[in-house]
């Protein structure tokens, strides 16, 4: 047959795979960032187990000079656990994908299970934090919602509650430098919030943007900005209750968190394990390879008053 | 059968009575599903007068709308069975997520009684579900707060414990709910306290059922706009629980009272009183941080015989579920 049109070009040169795979939308993996991580050792157990002293009383009466021994005090400690669960997922791969098609799949799919894997983890903290972090709604705001648009006002309610709780923060301050547009940085907490309220921050008193920061130092690549003692880094997963407001609208969850507020634990040996099992093991004519993930994790809040759920709406 | 493929089978006894939906908690969601009902108490379901009678045979394939499911019933007096289709109360594919709310529905209001009563039509809720309640206008110190409902009928319910609203201003001219599919998908969770009774010990009651259990220490957090704020920030071990209500080592005789704040303050704005637990005994693991997220499948339930599945009360019930890698979706000659 003469060849005379580009259709009629054979098959094998009728299509060439660009290099490399496309980009792949992938959100930013926040509530990861601020946990302490744990690793339980192999054969120990379902449970992570913490111990978190209480405060003794400081002796500040004067003992006297009579020679009586004062009353002691009982110490004491909270016992918290965290129970382990497993999570995992596979793709099935036939080898005519590989013979026909794409020869690197198995390269893409194993960093596709990689990400599906991080954003799982990061996804279960979120809602395990939804579900056991304590609450603060947003008040200040003129939106005539139930919660609000967060104000600065809130956000120094919170940071003040974090503060009388004398909690941990995460990073120190930024002094000012003599940069034009540029404000100095407060040691900081982090606010895990969502990339819809990009717009209500930028409209929000005392916001200060990360790139009106004196420098780019320690800036994370989801931090939006920083208000109060807080950095705020965004994700487009980040916890949302659809239409859960007194008039409707969506609310979102924004965590502010302490150093050492919330616990990630994994497994040793199993914190991420990529099993690839070859065609051969599939049956007689070897069509079907696996490549799948599997982890184990567990989370806690391990200082609760060193966490809040700042619900808020989005400004109008 | 390749590797990939799995097949689970069980079986279970539906309740005595009050028969409800029944959820299998599989390791997968799937691809089809098949039940077998095999009688009553008696030994004998085929003897209602329904027609379609109750279910003897249902089964569900991937591809097939959710909810809905292919059955051989029961037909009175025939020596043979009949065939239907159930578009709802058949089998709903589930994978839970903590973070998943029902559709926003709108009612007429609460009435300012005991209990208080919510008017939704058609609300099509169950006794037990947990429903957040919002935009209650005249009454919005109920907003924002997750409640078990106990449903009174189709369009009615009561909120938590029998909540008494009798003491709120007026009712309420409006409302919203949406229905929390997994109230529970993490344990131990953060409960909302409704009614605090007041002590040498304090009894804390909450709007939903909380899961806690006795030696778990929990610390409160409780705005001043409710009243008692003595109780902010105290912890207290848990000595004794109920459904709705636990008891707390903690002395409340001198606090002040616990009240809801008004409308008004409400709607100006407040952060719900709330309850978490943060430590347990050294003896137990109930208050173990737990992940209850799971996949499966719910099968349907009414008490209609032939509306649903599942209809009769102690039938036992044989199931067998199966995953696919892959479903052939196309005919071949």
């Amino acid at each position: 047959m003469s060849i005379t049109t580009t259709t009629d070009l054979p098959a094998p040169i009728r299509q060439s795979l660009a290099a490399g795979m496309l980009s792949v939308p992938t959100p930013n993996f926040n509530y990861i960032i601020p946990a302490d991580k744990y690793a339980m050792p192999r054969n120990g157990g379902t449970t992570m187990r913490f111990l978190r002293p209480q405060p003794l009383t400081p002796p500040t009466t004067p003992l006297g000079n009579t020679g009586i021994e004062p009353p002691s005090q009982v110490a004491t400690r909270n016992i918290i656990d965290a129970t382990i669960s497993f999570y995992g997922t596979s793709v099935i791969l036939n080898e005519q994908v590989i013979i026909q098609d794409q020869d690197p799949v198995l390269s893409w799919l194993s960093e596709r299970l990689g990400v599906a894997m991080k954003q799982a983890e990061d996804a279960i903290i979120g809602n395990y934090l939804l579900s056991a972090a304590s609450q603060y709604n947003c008040q200040k705001g003129t939106n005539g919602d139930n919660p609000t648009e967060p104000t600065l006002r809130d956000f120094a309610n919170v940071n003040a509650a974090l503060d009388t709780a004398n909690a941990f923060k995460f990073l120190s301050g930024k002094a000012g430098e003599d940069k034009f547009g540029s404000a100095p940085i407060r040691a900081a907490w982090f606010c895990l919030s969502h990339t819809l309220l990009s717009s209500t921050f930028d409209v929000l008193d005392g916001f200060i943007s990360a790139w009106n920061y004196p420098n780019q130092n320690d800036v994370l690549y989801s931090e939006y900005g920083s208000v109060t003692n807080f950095r705020i880094l965004t994700s487009s997963t980040a916890i949302v209750q659809s239409t859960a407001s007194t008039n409707g609208r969506d609310v979102y969850n924004n965590m502010v968190v302490a150093r050492e507020a919330y616990a990630h634990i994994e497994q040793d040996g199993y914190s991420s394990q990529l099993i690839y099992r070859p065609p051969i093991f599939s049956g007689p004519l070897a069509l079907n390879g696996t490549l799948g993930v599997k982890f184990a994790q567990a989370q806690v809040i391990t200082q609760d008053t060193w966490i809040q759920n700042m619900r808020c709406t989005a400004a109008l | 059968m390749s590797q990939y493929d799995a097949v689970l089978s069980g079986s279970f006894t539906t309740p005595a009575s009050g028969n409800a939906v029944q959820t299998l908690k599989l390791p997968f969601v799937p691809d089809l599903i098949e039940v077998w009902v095999q009688g009553n108490s008696s030994g004998d379901n085929w003897t209602s007068t329904a027609n379609p009678g109750p279910v003897k045979y249902a089964m569900w394939q991937s591809g097939m709308a959710s909810g809905s499911a292919l059955c051989t019933a029961n037909t009175n007096g025939a020596a043979t069975d009949t065939s239907s289709y159930l578009s709802s109360g058949g089998f709903t594919p589930v994978t839970s997520q903590a973070n998943l709310y029902g559709t926003r529905q709108t009612g007429s209001g609460v009435t300012q009684a005991s209990p208080g009563v919510v008017t939704i039509t058609s609300h099509g809720y169950t006794s037990g579900d947990v429903v957040l309640i919002e935009g209650t206008t005249g009454m919005l110190q109920l907003s924002g707060i997750p409640w078990q409902v106990t449903v009174i009928n189709a369009n009615t319910f009561s909120l938590g414990n029998s909540f008494s609203t009798a003491g709120f201003a007026a009712a309420a001219t409006a409302v919203a709910a949406q229905k929390l599919s997994y109230p529970q998908a993490f344990t131990p969770q953060l409960a909302y306290i409704v009614k605090v009774t007041t002590g040498s010990t304090t009894v804390v009651e909450c709007s939903y059922a909380h899961g806690y259990a006795v030696n778990q220490v929990v610390r409160f957090n409780v705005p001043s706009q409710w009243g008692m704020t003595q109780l902010n920030g105290l912890q207290g071990t848990i000595t004794a629980v109920t459904t709705y209500t636990f008891t707390v080592s903690i002395n409340s005789s001198a606090f002040t009272a616990f009240a809801f704040p008004t409308s008004a303050v409400a709607g100006a704005g407040v952060s719900p009183a709330t309850v978490e637990v943060i430590a347990e005994d050294a003896s137990i693991f109930s208050g173990s941080a737990t992940d209850n997220n799971y996949t499966g499948m719910i099968i349907g339930n009414s008490a209609t015989a032939g509306a649903a599945v599942l209809s009769e009360n102690s039938a036992l019930v044989l199931w067998r579920a199966q995953k696919s890698s892959r479903v052939y979706t196309s005919l071949t000659s």
